[in-house]
């Protein structure tokens, strides 16, 4: 039975059947919950981890690194955290301490930025740690354990890093299997230290200072161990499929077996690569086609990388990476796959070119990796291509240029002859199927839509099917607009973690966000889709006018939310809206859901049930026009209070048709 | 802040309130065969850090406990485990320099799962934190004040030779005023260091230690007196050793006596401990040692050549002589309480 969790939290109950002694924790968005996750267990009982609330990531790196002598340790962090632990990080790897790191991957500045990329995990590649890419919450649970398995391996006593990309990764809810403590404790035994600190007996020195001569030796046996970790977290990630149905391996091939045509890249991304490669299997004049994601990026495993690309007899690598190399000729990734293959494969090389894209927080969409397979096409015919790296959504430099007064004449001066070349193909633009349903809350922040949006995931879980929340995530303050997303498949098969970014069911949580200029909330909306609003004042004539002659189809719903929650002395509406949103989208009924709310929803669980039922019995279906009465909580008016934001002078009140009761 | 309270008696000073009883003194355990440092380290002839190391390490191992030291970067480290170590029967965790405080607290939170899971007895162990007076005050002072601040048990010893030896005598936040090292070198314009020192018993007291003192290994009696007694002392323990650097203050290897002795007695170097009272936010402060001829601070400077410049100047030498006053007016009360009042050469009842 699945559980829903983000993966700030998987990785947390990674590090906790890990049996984790020792968790010194510092504070950096996004990887921030795993760490809270951590201290409210053993603040409430429920873990026996010795914690420590370092003043810094310097001084918590230094603690596992001196913890991890003797006990299993392990710490979170992200960007410029990770890059202050960086100073301390070749102690663990130089002196042999398999200690854990979990990273939700950040950008780092300046500019500063808090979203995702991999910069930070680029800036710790050569600190000497094992480096492992997760592409959810599962793939993080299961790598922390597998983690330490690797890393306290005696061929191998080296730190590691789980790295998950930051929000789309730590912040995405979704259904995670937990395994069983006594099952992973069989597969995970203790810690033993080779050379303990506390032991009388056999007093040990660690960090000494070496020479030239005992130091060369000692970094290449170093270097050695590290390279041992290819083959174990082989051996360890097959070892964790027969126990736990699971398996692991290096990377993952996904798509034909014989592809000419291949999207390498690390972690989270690949999720629209995978709907992308299955679209494009198969149809006529497309060769084969596959994503290879990669897992293990340090120690990077050259020769195997190599010889699946051979063995599919692949002409053509694209390797996106989200992070740069500043100076270098290509970034991290590419770098290590040109270098593999052409040392592995010789004149046999598949042509390799580099992409950079997802950077701060950029989404990396399907359209682009159709953009990529083009251009593999393009590069496997034969067509020249940069010996640099291309750009992903930069509008002056664009991958594929149709006409030359496009660009500016500098650009073309230099890639004039490259653009001529790589043509874009029509054939790998074809429109992808829509095999999701998306739900999108609009609320305020501080309404609770995430609670209810998680809770949604929980209880469409419990139903057979397959979810994904992630919300939107920025220096938010209280009262601003913010968006939750869901993504709702089928049960089974393939997990898709991928958003066409079309809503079937658009959510508002305050009726003032419609009029927000800055946020166009019913713009993506689906023609087929439908409207939920929570509103006791908005007439149907007025939303219609909202909506739009384009729109005419859209279904309407209303609930008064906020009269149900104040009926029941609710601080919060979410409740309410989630209650609705089961009246709205149907294919997850709320009998089913029920049992799972019985047992999720936030205290008092009694009241929060009753609002679930009060909003599905009082949403109206607003083809029948009815006049509703108009109730604002305190609550409410404090949101009220708040600027939206509305810097365009629209005199927003008179826009709202109020309809006193009575 | 906290009340401060004196003890009125000056001397060696056995008892703690915060202990049942009081440590034992050296002699008391008998002819009890320790090492500390073993032979082969690198350290300079006449060197203080390596005796006060030594005479540390022993008073623990007296006590039958086994040290497990987290050492910062610095001389000590650095002289004492090229190629190999000399630290015997100590358990050695080197991290790094910035991370001494931070170092201690992985081996503190280490102990604490190990003795959860029953694998070792804490009493048998003693987590002992050294640095240097760089890697105290300057770059390790947030680590050190964030370990003081969380109360976790264990002692931090400050090796202070009052400037960045290892690394070619460059000025920390320990130099003291005027002194003349390579990166505050005495010239026509600026003579020498510009700033007085912080003092470490201060930091550590504002941070929350639970016992402070300073020391120097030629009173040995009461360094190791106070080195056990801070390993007794429940929570954060910070102890300053006075460590004598003939290649940083240019003075004669064989002087290590004279220079400890005039740094004692011109009051430069002030050995004292202050115990805290949490209930009632109250600190103890024991006077340990009372000059027997107070000299002038000038007889101090004279025996080091980092102060040969200086000392040619009159008012430089003065503000010297005033920070040392300032300082020692704080036992004023102490002295009072005991009928002595200080005359140019010596006290007087």
């Amino acid at each position: 039975m699945a559980t829903v969790l983000s993966g700030n939290s998987a990785a947390a109950w990674g590090f906790r059947l890990s049996r984790v002694q020792c968790y010194p924790y510092y504070p950096i968005t996004p990887s921030t919950a795993c760490s809270e996750q951590i201290a409210r267990w053993v603040s409430d009982g429920a873990l026996e981890t010795v914690t420590i609330n370092a003043e810094s990531e310097h001084s918590a790196a230094s603690q596992i690194i001196a913890a991890g002598k003797s006990v299993r340790a392990g710490t979170a962090t992200s960007s410029k955290g990770l890059l202050y632990m960086i100073e301390v990080m070749e102690n663990a790897s130089g002196g042999s301490i398999p200690c854990g790191f979990f990273i939700g991957n950040r950008a780092t500045g300046a500019p500063i930025n808090i979203w995702a990329d991999n910069s930070d995990a680029y800036a710790m590649r050569d600190s000497g740690a094992i480096q492992i890419f997760t592409a959810d919450a599962q793939e993080a649970l299961d790598g922390v354990i597998q983690g330490y398995r690797i890393a306290e391996d005696l061929r191998v006593r080296l730190p590691f890093a789980v790295n998950l990309r930051g929000f789309t990764g730590t912040h995405a809810y979704e259904g995670v299997e937990i395994p069983k403590p006594e099952e992973v404790d069989r597969f995970l035994p203790g810690y033993v230290s080779t050379m303990p600190l506390f032991a009388p007996a056999k007093p040990v020195t660690y960090g000494a200072m070496l020479s030239a001569l005992p130091y060369r030796r000692h970094k290449r046996n170093q270097m050695a161990a590290l390279k041992n970790a290819v083959e174990i977290t082989q051996e360890i990630g097959r070892e964790f499929g027969e126990r736990f149905g699971r398996s692991y391996g290096l990377f993952d091939w996904i798509g034909d077996q014989k592809a000419k045509l291949v999207v390498a890249l690390l972690g989270e991304s690949a999720g629209a690569g995978e709907v992308v490669v299955r679209h494009l299997q198969g149809k006529q004049g497309i060769p084969g086609v596959a994503l290879l994601k990669i897992r293990l990026f340090s120690p990077f495993p050259a020769r195997e990388i190599s010889r699946a690309l051979a063995a599919a007899g692949t002409k053509a690598v694209v390797v996106l990476d989200e992070g740069l190399n500043h100076g270098g000729v290509f970034p991290p990734l590419a770098q290590r796959i040109a270098t593999a293959v052409q040392l592995h494969l010789g004149s046999h090389a598949p042509k390799v070119a580099s992409v950079i894209g997802g950077l701060g927080g950029s989404e990396v969409r399907q359209e682009h990796f159709q953009l990529m397979f083009n251009l593999a096409d393009n590069i496997a015919e034969g067509k020249a291509s940069r010996a640099e790296p291309y750009w992903l959504d930069i509008d002056e430099d664009p991958i594929f240029v149709e006409n030359e007064n496009q660009v500016n004449p500098k650009l073309w001066k230099k890639w004039g002859e490259v653009w001529k070349q790589q043509k874009r193909k029509e054939k790998y633009f074809s429109p992808l199927p829509q095999e999701t349903d998306e739900v999108r809350i609009y609320s305020r922040a501080g309404q609770g839509a995430i609670t209810s949006a998680v809770g949604f995931t929980g209880a469409g879980i419990l139903a057979g099917r397959q979810l994904l929340t992630v919300p939107a995530f920025g220096s938010e303050r209280r009262g601003a607009i913010i968006t939750t997303d869901t993504l709702v498949h089928g049960g089974g098969g393939q997990k898709i973690r991928s958003f066409n970014r079309t809503w079937d069911v658009m959510v508002l949580y305050d009726d003032t966000i419609l009029y927000s200029p800055e946020h166009q909330a019913l713009d993506g909306l689906k023609e087929s889709g439908a409207l939920l609003i929570n509103s006791s004042r908005l007439t149907v004539k007025k939303l219609r006018e909202q909506l739009g002659a384009g729109k005419a189809n859209v279904r309407v719903f209303t609930v008064p939310a906020a009269e149900i929650a104040e009926r029941l002395g609710l601080k919060h509406i979410n409740m309410a809206m989630l209650g609705a949103l089961h009246r709205v989208y149907e294919k997850i009924p709320l009998e089913k859901a029920l049992p799972y709310y019985e047992r999720h929803v936030p205290k008092p669980r009694d009241l929060s049930l009753e609002a679930i039922r009060l909003g599905y019995a009082e949403c109206t279906d607003q083809g029948a026009k009815k006049r509703l009465k108009e109730v604002r909580l305190p609550v409410t008016e404090e949101f009220l209070a708040w600027r939206p934001e509305d810097h365009s002078q629209i005199a927003w009140p008179s826009e709202i048709e109020e309809i006193r009761a009575g | 802040m906290f009340n401060i309270l004196y003890n009125r008696d000056i001397g060696i000073n056995l008892h703690s309130f915060l202990l049942p009883e009081p440590v034992k003194d050296v002699g008391e355990y008998g002819a009890i065969p320790t090492t500390g440092l073993t032979s082969g380290h690198q350290g300079c002839t006449g060197c203080g850090m390596v005796t006060g190391t030594n005479q540390a390490l022993r008073a623990l191992k007296l006590m039958g406990k086994h040290v497990v030291a987290s050492i910062g970067t610095g001389c000590n480290e650095v002289i004492t485990t090229q190629n190999t170590s000399c630290w015997g029967e100590t358990s050695v965790d080197h991290n790094n320099f910035p991370n001494t405080g931070a170092t201690l607290s992985g081996n503190i939170a280490a102990l604490k799962a190990l003795s959860r899971a029953g694998a070792v007895s804490p009493e048998r162990f003693v987590n002992l934190g050294i640095a240097g007076d760089g890697g105290t005050y300057d770059i390790g002072l947030q680590a050190l004040l964030a370990w003081i601040a969380r109360g976790e048990d264990g002692i931090y010893i400050c090796l202070n030779n009052q400037a960045y030896m290892n690394t070619g005598i460059q000025g920390s936040g320990a130099t003291p005023y005027g002194a003349n090292t390579s990166t505050t070198p005495f010239g026509k314009v600026v003579h020498g260091n510009q700033r007085s020192p912080q003092y470490l018993p201060d930091l550590a007291l504002a941070a929350g230690a639970s016992y402070v003192a300073t020391a120097c290994p030629l009173h040995h009696r009461d360094l190791m007196i106070k080195v056990q007694k801070a390993a007794a002392i429940e929570g954060p323990c910070v102890i300053e050793l006075y460590s004598v650097c003939p290649e940083g203050w240019k003075s004669e290897t064989d002087v290590f006596h004279e220079i400890t002795e005039l740094a004692l007695d011109s009051r430069f170097w002030v050995l004292y401990e202050g115990e805290r009272d949490r209930a009632g936010n109250n600190v103890l402060f024991t006077l340990n040692y009372l000059p027997k001829r107070p000299v002038s601070a000038l007889e101090y400077l004279n025996l080091q050549e980092r102060f040969s410049g200086m000392r040619q100047l009159g008012d430089m030498v003065e503000h010297a002589q005033a920070l040392v006053d300032a300082r020692w007016s704080f036992w004023k009360p102490v002295l009072e309480a005991n009928g002595l009042e200080r005359k140019e050469v010596g006290y007087e009842a």
